[in-house]
């Protein structure tokens, strides 16, 4: 093999790569990357056998063609550190020698034979979407889904897709952020899956043209992404999502609009003074205003206004601040609606047209009142 | 001092101590009877957990007015005539002791008809005192009851539990007998309230669903083994499928369940190297072999047998068991495959991975603790071996023969230095901790070292701090969005309802559902994650471990421990600096934190005194 590439796109892309190989010394093969020279371009994969990303970097000049696994550790930390702006990669023999200004390594390749090469988006029936868009969704919805130890069909985002919408649900049992949009579906074509969190992160992170399109199609138990400069394909879930529809109230019985960013500054400051074993934070309507208050029989007490403009009865509920946060973070537009029925049932957060996000508020123990 | 010959019905008393020791031994022995009298359908009547009442209805073959007056005798058995007899044994009861010893600690009653009689009769045996037989009107078949146990052995009486745990007990047995005999209807009731309603069924198939929920019956592997003297049937559950306990392996011989140690054992071998560390497989083993090759007259409670040959049933129960794990693919050699595929789940069930993967992964996050660790910790000798071609010694490497010689160029490479990407960089002038194989705190203090096991010291501060806050006010809850539904056994569900106020105090809102589900609205906050019905069945075995101690403090003190434990940091955990730095604080705060509520150490010191000596410094 034999070829020049330019630094930086490489760079990036082992960077992206560095989030699938698997650390060296679990299992050795997969914790390198496929390196493949062709005609037009470079093609750098990687898997960890639960979802793999193939990434084609155009290149100036392909000499020979070729294909070795190089391990992602040292290679990655090579582009890195190297400052030359072309890089030649000469490799022959399992040996690959690579030249850029003044530095030279000779890195110890292996052979691809055993290598379980990460499938392309092949054929059949899928959707675009702009890249933006997607991974706008993926971060209004992402930070809802269950840790490692909750129930397995909460561990990722479901993603359905039907007729000219796509939607996603991410949901931990607690909160719920469900996003709609439009797509690009020719073929008229209807899939759902859950979408782990890996993969996720692969998909908003999958390198395009500025503007792009990202073509996406949800198999039988896997899903494929593909833009012009790179593929992805991820197991699914395989789990009954629970009826989230019916969580989502319908409409609250209070209802206030609130800026986002002054939203999120109240809550961080409230957050400051609670416990760490049970950080609540308590929000009350009032008219013309929210208060947060927050207090902690170690530290003292923190109470915090916001102006609104809300005429109505008194409502108090109280939240576990970092989901709060959590949303509030997400959320890009400026105004959200807080829609509230009592202090027990779940209130509902809507931003734009299209997200809605539904959190349940924390009780003061069902032990206390009955 | 002379010499007294006991009076039976002190000896029946004492006798009683070891077949009746609770409402639920009264529950067996009379369904057994009426088992062994070739009863279809069996009602079972309960009041105040059987303590006050224990009534047994069957359509059996009932008995005469000259058996009557017998059956409260002891040795009085229709079962036996022969001591030879002993050894082919092919009905439950044989001894002729459960109703005398019945008879001899409650007030007791007995009617009976025969189908064949038009009258039956009924006798009465109070405290061992009997009564005559008198003539009665009854269905065909058998009613005995059990009133007012241990009456007259006041120590007894106060030594039984509530009336939920007595009725844990004797759901316990219930399931057992039922069973065994999937073609026999069972009814319970328990203070006018139907607990199970089981109607005879060909197959064991329902019941294990009607007891043990969806979660069993749809996973369930069948396994056979058929020989000439000897058939192992029923049914296993895959790795994942699994319980912190032992208890959901039942094992029935010639229809009695029993419990054996080489079954046991033989059934922990076959899951060998597939089960996650303290889980424990789920099976339902029936075991027929010739009366003969097994005794059961061993144990008062008959819980045990003999086998003559022990190694046979070993190695047959291990095989078929192994065997069908193979068939299903759940032999190691499938589980290691690196393919991982995520298991099934259903909809309220959560299924966990299967053990290989757990295993696999568990050992994958030491490893990259271990490699963390020496990347950041250790001299650079002694990470992995390096892939560069350094500098050698002496020329050339030899596995690369065909490179040109190693230039002066090449030495670069090995001044590359390269950052692991998931080293947390401490700054010189910071905290002085770290953690090694994400489990454990290294602390430097003013005289020495604390190697604390973060585990054992979080779930100790939580501990405490629970304690402490319930002394004020009752737990956080975090609301569900969806109520979780769980399915319990009926001892599991029994007990949760015995618990349920210490439940709500820890934060737990708990409703019923069903005859045995319950439902699962808001969980204690301090859980950062809720891992669903798998969890409250852990933290439930866990608190069965106290039951042994009998009041209610010491199960909510229990029920306390678990929660810590449930809610504090694992091993194995990768903690940030911040994280750890948040633990010591807050160690520092408390008043307890040398020992965990287990009674473990949570720190290992060492002084620089002990450091000095060891270096064979003077210092
Ligand atoms: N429900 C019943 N229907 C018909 N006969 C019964 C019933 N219960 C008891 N008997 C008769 O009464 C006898 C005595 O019962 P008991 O339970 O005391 O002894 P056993 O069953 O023979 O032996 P073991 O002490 O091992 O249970 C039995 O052998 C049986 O003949
Ligand atoms: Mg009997």
């Amino acid at each position: 093999m034999k070829l020049t590439c330019q630094r930086k796109e490489l760079n990036e892309a082992l960077q992206i790569l560095g989030t699938i190989v698997s650390p060296a010394g679990t299992r050795p093969l997969y914790s390198n990357v496929r390196l493949e020279a062709t005609k037009e371009a470079v093609i750098v994969s990687a898997t960890d056998l639960e979802v793999g990303a193939k990434l084609k970097i155009p290149v100036e000049k392909v000499g020979e063609e070729g294909v070795v696994l190089v391990p992602h550790s040292h290679f990655s930390a090579i582009l890195r550190e190297t400052t030359a702006s072309d890089l030649e990669f000469t490799e022959e023999n399992l040996v690959m020698d690579v030249r850029g200004g003044t530095s030279h390594f000779r890195i110890l390749c292996e052979g691809v034979d055993e290598f379980e090469d990460v499938t392309g988006f092949g054929d059949g029936p899928a959707v675009e979407i702009d890249r933006e868009a997607l991974a706008e969704m993926i971060r209004l919805t992402a930070f809802a889904i269950a840790g490692e130890e909750g129930p397995f069909a909460l561990r990722g985002v479901l993603l359905s897709i039907s007729g000219k919408n796509i939607e996603m649900v991410g949901t931990d049992g607690r909160r719920l952020s469900r996003v709609k949009k439009k797509v690009n579906n020719p073929e008229d074509a209807t899939m759902q899956g859950i979408v782990p969190r890996k993969t996720l992160d692969l998909l908003a992170k999958l390198p395009g043209d500025a503007g792009g399109a990202l073509a996406l199609r949800i198999e039988e138990r896997q899903i494929a992404g593909a833009t012009s400069k790179g593929e992805l394909r991820g197991q699914l879930i395989e789990g009954q999502f629970p009826d989230y529809e019916r969580v989502i109230p319908k409409s609250g019985k209070i209802k206030v609009d609130m800026p986002v960013a002054q939203f999120l500054s109240c809550v961080r400051q409230a957050a400051l003074i609670t416990t760490e074993e049970q950080p609540a934070m308590r929000l009350t309507i009032q008219p013309g205003k929210v208060l947060f208050e927050a207090e902690s029989a170690d530290v003292g007490s923190a109470d915090i206004d916001m102006a609104c403009d809300y005429q109505g009865e008194e409502c108090s509920l109280l939240f576990n601040p970092k989901f709060l946060i959590d949303v509030l973070r997400a959320i890009a537009e400026e105004q959200v609606r807080f829609e509230v029925t009592d202090s027990e049932n779940a209130v509902a957060m809507r931003a734009g047209h299209n997200f809605v996000h539904v959190l349940m508020p924390i009780t003061e123990g069902a032990g206390s009142g009955r | 001092m002379t010499i007294k010959v006991l009076s039976e019905d002190v000896a029946n008393k004492i006798a009683a101590g070891e077949v009746i020791e609770r409402p639920a031994s009264v529950v067996k022995e009379l369904v057994e009877n009426s088992l062994d009298a070739g009863a279809k359908r069996v009602e079972i009547e309960l009041e105040q957990g059987g303590a006050d009442l224990v009534r047994v209805v069957d359509d059996g073959c009932g008995m005469s007015r000259n058996d009557l007056a017998l059956a409260f005798l002891s040795h009085a058995t229709s079962k036996l005539t022969t001591a030879d007899d002993l050894f082919s044994v092919t009905t439950l009861g044989f001894r002729g002791e459960a109703l005398p010893s019945i008879g001899a600690v409650s007030r007791a009653r007995i009617a009976s008809r025969q189908a064949g009689n038009d009258e039956g009769g009924e006798i009465e045996c109070a405290g061992g005192e009997l009564s005559a037989v008198k003539v009665c009107g009854i269905p065909p078949g058998t009613m005995a009851e059990a009133h007012d146990l241990f009456f007259n052995v006041p120590a007894r009486r106060k030594f039984l539990r509530s009336s939920p745990t007595e009725l844990s007990y004797i759901s316990e047995i219930v399931t057992r007998v039922a069973l065994s005999r999937p073609g026999v209807s069972f009814l319970l009731r328990h203070n006018g309230r139907e607990i199970f309603n089981l109607p005879a069924s060909e197959v064991i198939e329902q019941r294990i669903e009607a007891f043990f929920g969806r979660e069993i019956s749809e996973n369930m592997i069948p396994i056979t083994s058929a020989g000439e003297d000897m058939n192992v049937r029923g049914f296993i559950l895959p790795p994942g499928v699994d319980r912190a306990r032992n208890r959901m392996q039942f094992a029935f011989v010639n229809g009695r369940y029993v419990r054996d140690v080489s079954i046991s054992h033989a059934i922990a071998e076959a899951y060998r190297g597939l089960m996650a560390p303290k889980r424990h497989p789920v099976v339902f083993l029936f075991i027929d072999i010739l009366p003969e090759l097994v005794d059961v007259n061993v144990h008062p409670t008959k819980i045990e047998v003999r086998f003559r040959n022990r190694q046979a049933i070993h190695q047959r129960v291990q095989r078929a068991i192994r065997n069908a794990l193979r068939e299903s693919h759940h032999v190691p050699a499938a589980v290691a495959s690196t393919t991982g595929h995520e298991p099934v789940m259903q909809s309220h069930v959560s299924v966990e991975p299967s053990t290989g993967g757990f295993e696999e992964s568990r050992r994958e996050s030491v490893r990259k603790a271990l490699e963390g660790f020496f990347e950041s910790h250790s001299p650079r000798e002694s990470g992995p071996p390096p892939r560069y071609v350094h500098p050698a010694p002496q020329g050339a490497d030899q596995t690369v023969n065909t490179s040109p010689p190693i230039t002066k160029a090449h030495a670069q490479a090995a001044t590359v230095r390269i950052q692991p990407s998931g080293a947390d960089a401490q700054s010189a002038q910071g905290p002085r901790f770290f953690q090694i194989h994400d489990s454990y705190i290294v602390e430097e203090t003013p005289d020495g070292v604390n190697i604390i096991d973060q585990h054992a010291l979080h779930e100790c501060l939580l501990y405490h701090e629970i304690r402490k806050r319930l002394r004020e006010a009752p737990l956080m809850s975090q609301r569900l969005l969806v109520p979780e539904v769980v399915e319990l056994t009926q001892a599991e569900f029994l007990a949760v309802q015995g618990l349920k106020e210490e439940f709500e105090k820890l934060g737990f809102e708990l409703d019923d559902f069903g005859a045995s589900s319950i439902v699962i609205r808001a969980f204690p906050q301090m859980l950062d994650q809720f891992a669903g019905a798998r969890m409250f069945r852990d933290l439930l075995a866990q608190v069965a471990d106290a039951e042994g101690s009998s009041s209610v403090a010491d199960i909510a003190d229990q029920l306390i421990k678990a929660l810590a434990c449930k809610g504090a940091v694992k091993a194995g955990q990768r903690l940030s600096p911040p994280q750890m730095k948040a633990l010591l604080e807050r160690r520092d705060r408390a008043d307890y934190s040398r020992r965990c509520p287990h009674g473990r150490p949570t720190t290992f010191s060492l002084g620089l005194r002990d450091l000095q000596k060891e270096f064979e410094r003077s210092g």
